[in-house]
């Protein structure tokens, strides 16, 4: 029987949906399960927890926890992992996920595996694929240690809208506070808009949206759908749009229900962070832009005409 | 005197894969090489913390592990700027995972740079992009560490480092020694590779002082095999198979949304959360 630690994912005291992602493919593979929640005042989520599909909660809940630091973080996870016994700790895909689960191998000696999109297990051979060179190549890669720390891509496992667990709190003693690497300054550019790793819709814009009023269009087909908003790169540089709406290999990762790219021609650069996505809609005037290569649906269009119309037929669903 | 570590990377330029079907490794002696970008712009990192604090005060040794012809991205860092190029190659070294990697990248360090202040690496390189060997170098030199920066700056005995962090930007101190892994970011931010100088990579070629070193040298068990000791190794590579329809539809917008609607409109609408009403076709004749 193998043992799955899962790392929840905990975003502003909020359980984020991977957690059941992940939690749903452990019990999957037949594996006994487990997350541990690191933070402050999380110790309140363990229903939530055990729903989501777990049959114990590691809770670590510390007011020197509630800035993420690396340090202590892993320290938390590993004595989890250690607690659990864990042959395998697995990380959503999150900027704390990615700085953390090396770290957290090292200690524990396993093998690390970065944005991996599937795992099997059989018997005592242990595989996982992960995508690499901008998407353009999967690796299955065989792990050739007894345990195994991987972060899992956005997107990658479905969750079971069937699956529970049951409450089993073990509360366990907060790590030293990391004294080397002290965080001075947290300044927010949460915008209090819907995230885009979480959304079940995202709406991109690119350059075809040339300018503000462009992208104040784009934004408001967003609204309508209530989706999250994105952005290529060219709008970041261009000073259009926020760096943490970038779509890409350089920014965010998402694998919505429904990606919507707009204006966007498709850089290989930008694929790589959405076309992990369940169905692709794009809209652009060339007929030759690659994210048609990558979209089910496209239409072929000067994106100021197109996206009207798209508001019009919304607007009838939304009715 | 500080001493600045790099650690680069020499990556395929990529338009074809030259993977070994046998091995599931890359063929890096046949594919032309490139320094990684984030590695160069870990470079270009420390070349401003060495011009912030003046020629004298400051010591930037860069560092790859690869097969010899990587020996190149070290000429071009030192046409850069390096003070020092050093090369880590040995067959017993083909095949690490990043685990192996950073455990052969630490020992040169711990063994052969006991002075290191600062160590600088590339968020994640543009081949393998597992982001793993920053974060894992420094569990094995057992030093703090901060992941995806995009601004460094030295003060007193610490390093100033802001970074991005979800939905935050984090300013935070780290004592040293410690290592920085620095991000990719826009096209035109700080950390922006400069140009590398035709005649200073001449001139490095010339001089020819790279310092290459195998097991041996590095100190590594002699019977150490880094193929065997990964605890990961890719037993396949392939190309991702894609069921897209690529419907790509041209002519009136109102007809190409109409369809959309018509084939789509399930989707669009349980991805809303709402029912779709029977779409229909106001105007059409």
């Amino acid at each position: 029987m193998t043992n799955i630690l899962v790392v929840a994912d905990i975003k502003q005291g909020e359980l984020k949906g991977s957690t059941t992602e992940l939690l749903s493919k452990a019990r999957a593979l037949g594996a006994q399960t487990a997350v541990v929640a690191v933070g402050s005042q999380v110790k309140d989520l363990a229903p939530k927890l055990a729903a989501a599909g777990s049959d114990t909660q590691y809770i670590v809940d510390d007011p020197s926890m509630e800035i993420f630091s690396a340090k202590p973080f892993t320290a938390a996870v590993v004595q989890a992992a250690n607690e659990f016994n864990a042959d395998m700790v697995w990380f959503g895909f999150s900027e704390t996920g990615k700085a953390a689960a090396p770290r957290v191998a090292v200690q524990l000696e396993a093998a690390c595996a970065n944005e991996i999109i599937d795992v099997t297990i059989d018997g005592d051979a242990v595989q996982i694929i992960r995508p690499a060179i901008a998407n353009k190549v999967l690796q299955k890669v065989k792990i050739h240690a007894p345990k195994l720390v991987a972060l899992v891509r956005a997107g990658a496992f479905e969750p079971d809208p069937e699956v529970t667990g049951k409450e089993n709190v073990v509360t366990l003693d907060p790590p030293e506070a990391d004294t080397d690497a002290k965080v001075k300054e947290l300044i927010s550019d949460a915008s209090g808009e819907i995230d885009l790793t979480d959304a079940d819709i995202v709406v991109s814009v690119g350059r075809g949206a040339k300018d503000q009023a462009g992208v104040d269009l784009v934004k408001a087909l967003a609204d309508d759908l209530a989706a999250g908003f994105g952005s290529s790169r060219a709008m970041v540089d261009a000073g259009l749009m926020a760096h943490n709406k970038q779509v890409g290999q350089t920014g965010k990762i998402v694998a919505p229900t429904l990606y919507i790219a707009v204006g966007i021609s498709g850089a290989i650069q930008h694929l790589a962070g959405m076309n992990g996505s369940k169905v692709i809609l794009a809209v652009n005037k060339d007929p030759e832009a690659p994210i048609f290569n990558v979209a089910d649906f496209g239409i072929v269009g000067d994106l100021f005409d197109v996206v009207p119309s798209l508001k019009e037929e919304i607007k009838k669903i939304r009715a | 005197m500080l001493h600045i570590i790099v650690c680069i990377k020499q990556v395929p330029m990529v338009s074809e894969l030259p993977w070994d079907p046998k091995t599931g490794t890359l063929k890096r002696e046949t594919a032309q090489g490139m320094m990684d970008p984030s590695a160069r712009r870990a470079l270009e990192a420390a070349l401003q913390i060495k011009a912030g604090v003046g020629r004298n005060q400051a010591r930037i040794t860069a560092v790859s592990m690869g097969p010899p012809m990587a020996e190149e991205i070290l000429y071009e860092a030192k046409a850069l700027g390096a003070d020092q190029g050093v090369l880590l190659t040995d067959p017993c070294m083909a095949g690490a995972d990043t685990c192996m990697t950073a455990m052969i990248l630490g020992k040169f360090i711990t063994d052969h740079c006991p002075d290191a202040g600062l160590i600088l690496c590339g968020a994640m390189s543009s081949d393998s992009e597992t982001a793993q060997v920053g974060p894992q170098l420094a569990e094995v030199l057992d030093i703090p560490a901060v992941g995806y920066a995009r601004r460094l700056e030295l003060v007193h005995d610490c390093v100033r480092v802001e970074r991005h962090v979800d939905d935050f930007m984090e300013v935070m101190e780290m004592d040293l020694p410690g290592l920085v892994t620095i991000d990719h970011a826009g096209e035109s931010d700080l950390y922006t590779p400069r140009y590398v100088p035709l005649a200073g990579v001449e001139a490095a070629f010339n001089a020819g002082d790279i310092r290459i070193m195998d097991g041996k040298a590095l100190g590594l068990n002699k019977d150490f095999n880094a193929l065997t000791s990964s605890p990961t190794k890719i037993i396949d590579v392939y190309s991702p198979v894609t069921r897209k329809e690529n419907r790509v539809l041209t002519g009136a917008v109102k007809k190409m949304v109409d369809t959309l609607f018509d084939d789509y409109g399930k989707i669009i609408s349980s991805a809303m959360g709402k029912d779709l009403k029977t779409h229909d076709h106001e105007g059409d004749v």
